[in-house]
């Protein structure tokens, strides 16, 4: 993955950085105070990060986590036999995030440490070769780590957004980007421009390439890139719409929505042979296929029953089912990993929102109150969702957890953001 | 609107005054219909104004430029039926293309934020078919007409309100 991302960055350095920047707007009531120490740098001149930082950042933006103000520290410690329990203990930190970075040659070794206050134990001590272009990195995978030991769930710190900016200036003059960044909304990079739409980037599942609708040909067609090489493939250019694709878990299909047989249907396309199956047929509007983890099932949008609906398809059975009955409008929907709920947009009076749903219950959770709130992407250990909403009349990006009790804006500097979908994992 | 696309809808306001002014068939449709509470005001008083110095015809002539000259159609909400006070201008436009076979229009089909957006395309895709199946019906050749929806990506106006929504939710008529 890094060779990946030093690809990228190579190719890639002249393109636009517009950095978003987080701005948690609810938490959870009593998040577990941790102290992030600021990391000893042995080496000569300024290191271009502060690890700690980063850290305390990454595991604050979960809701679960605040970190301890520097001020109230009693000893900054950079190391195992630094540590007095009691300076922590009297300050009420319950966990202690301490290490160095040690330069050898043109490289160097970050080491960290990760202590249990309260229980006086070490819990991971680790050492990291590296070097200060791969500092970001180091302090993702750190927090990956750390949030792994704390909570028992798998870090999403080291993954990677996609999303869609604008620039509007009319309706006939715009500068659409799909970019790349950080799960964090660091280092983004531009990895498609133009002056037609891009929308609905999805990842596949081995996180190497991305499908998304382009309209520079003059009408909306979905084109599949590689990140590292940066080549670009058009897989559907049928008449009509070519909308919404997703690949299958096996990275070898790829579902979407097209009108080429007069109305939008849900099409699988087996990328290999290019054999083409459609799996809907009747005079309504499917679209926003989504495929399940194991392959098995598809989630779409359909209209059939009059207004849009979330159905799912049997892939075995090759019949459909409807999910959603509660409000008038249900779309773009999603699975969520290792959970029985999934997520869509849902319309509650004048509102859209996203919410969470449990299929076989029916029990419906809306998780936000933007009322512009849609396209639900979920992290790959299924904890957060980030999703497009709208703050001042622009478009930003948004992360909730999907028990709903954690939301955060990421707003951005410049143009209007729009259609994240988190990468899986890539480690 | 650039240069060219002025001059193209003063050449096509010219073209729909000569064909009414010499097809008593559409002629008589259009008075039918122009009839209809779906008159505008402006061309209400052209006719009251006129009346002592044009002839009928002229008037008619007007009048057919006037809707041909109207290529913005709007819709309600999460709808794509085509509104009655888009008839007499889109009857203009059909019949412009059949009496100039080699006249090719672009149909852009366009929807309000609301909603999710590969929903949107979708509908504007069948704001935009709606369009194009009245404009066959009226004698436009299908082979005339391309259309495209963008969905809500090229909204006109900006504005988070019902009156802003209710000029993105349209389709835009664009002669090639």
């Amino acid at each position: 993955m890094l060779r990946l991302l030093l690809l990228l960055a190579a190719m890639l350095s002249a393109q636009v950085r517009a950095e978003l920047v987080i701005e948690i707007t609810d938490g959870v009531e009593d998040p577990i105070p941790v102290a992030f120490v600021p990391f000893r740098w042995q080496g000569s001149g300024a290191l271009p990060l502060e690890l700690a930082d980063l850290i305390e950042n990454n595991m604050e933006r979960t809701g679960l986590f605040v970190g301890t103000p520097r001020e109230n520290m009693l000893s900054r410690p950079s190391q195992g036999d630094q540590v007095v329990f009691r300076d922590w203990r009297l300050i009420e930190s319950e966990y202690l995030v301490i290490g160095r970075v040690i330069p050898q040659g043109e490289q160097l070794v970050v080491e960290y440490e990760l202590y249990d206050v309260f229980g006086q134990a070490s819990l991971l001590s680790e050492r990291i070769p590296g070097s200060a272009a791969q500092l970001r990195d180091i302090g993702h995978f750190i927090s990956d780590r750390v949030y792994e030991q704390l909570t028992g769930q798998r870090g999403i710190f080291s993954t990677k957004l996609a999303y869609v900016t604008v620039e509007h200036r009319t309706d006939k003059d715009q500068s659409y980007r799909l970019m790349y960044a950080d799960a964090d909304g660091a280092r983004p990079i531009a990895i498609f421009q133009s002056s037609q739409p891009i929308m609905s980037p999805a990842w596949s599942p081995e996180g190497q390439r991305i499908a998304y609708v382009s309209y520079e040909s003059g009408r909306p067609e979905i084109y599949i890139q590689e990140l590292a090489s940066g080549t670009k493939t058009k897989v559907a250019d049928y008449e009509g719409q070519n909308t919404a694709p997703s690949f299958s878990p096996d990275g070898r299909r790829l579902v979407f929505s097209s009108s080429r047989d007069g109305n939008p249907e849900i099409y699988i396309k087996n990328l290999r042979n290019n054999r083409l199956v459609r799996i809907t047929k009747n005079a309504a509007i499917d679209t926003e296929p989504r495929f399940s983890a194991d392959g098995d099932r598809i989630l779409f949008t359909s209209t059939r029953a009059g207004n849009p609906h979330v159905y799912e398809y049997d892939v075995n059975t090759g019949r459909s089912q409807r999910l959603t009955f509660e409000g008038r409008y249900n779309s773009n929907p999603t699975y969520i990993p290792g959970d029985d709920q999934i997520a869509f947009v849902h319309q509650f009076e004048r509102d859209y929102q996203i919410a969470v749903m449990q299929p076989q219950s029916g029990a419906l959770q809306v998780l936000t109150a933007s009322g512009f709130d849609e396209n639900p992407s979920p992290a790959p250990n299924g904890q957060m969702m980030v999703y497009a909403t709208s703050n001042g009349g622009k478009g930003v990006l948004g992360i909730v957890s999907v028990d709903g009790r954690v939301n955060t804006l990421i707003p951005s500097t410049t143009g209007d953001v729009r259609e994240p979908a988190w990468s899986p994992f890539l480690n | 609107m650039n240069q060219f696309g002025i001059a193209k809808s003063a050449i096509l306001a010219a073209s729909i005054a000569v064909l009414a002014g010499c097809s008593s068939t559409m002629k008589d449709d259009m008075m039918d219909s122009s009839s209809s509470d779906s008159m505008s005001d402006s061309s209400a008083s052209t006719s009251s104004v006129s009346s002592t110095a044009l002839t009928a015809e002229q008037i008619q002539a007007r009048q057919d430029a006037a809707f041909a000259s109207d290529t913005l159609f709007f819709f309600d909400y999460d709808q794509a039926s085509i509104k009655a006070d888009a008839r007499l201008s889109l009857q203009a436009h059909a019949a412009y293309l059949a009496a100039n076979p080699a006249a090719m229009v672009r149909l852009e089909g366009h929807a309000d934020e609301r909603g999710t957006r590969a929903y949107n395309v979708s509908l504007g895709e069948r704001r935009a078919n709606a369009v194009k199946r009245y404009l066959i019906v009226q004698g436009a050749a299908s082979a005339q007409i391309e259309s495209v929806s963008y969905g809500e990506e090229r909204p006109l106006s900006l504005s988070q309100s019902e009156e802003g929504y209710a000029r993105n939710r349209r389709v835009e008529l664009i002669y090639k």
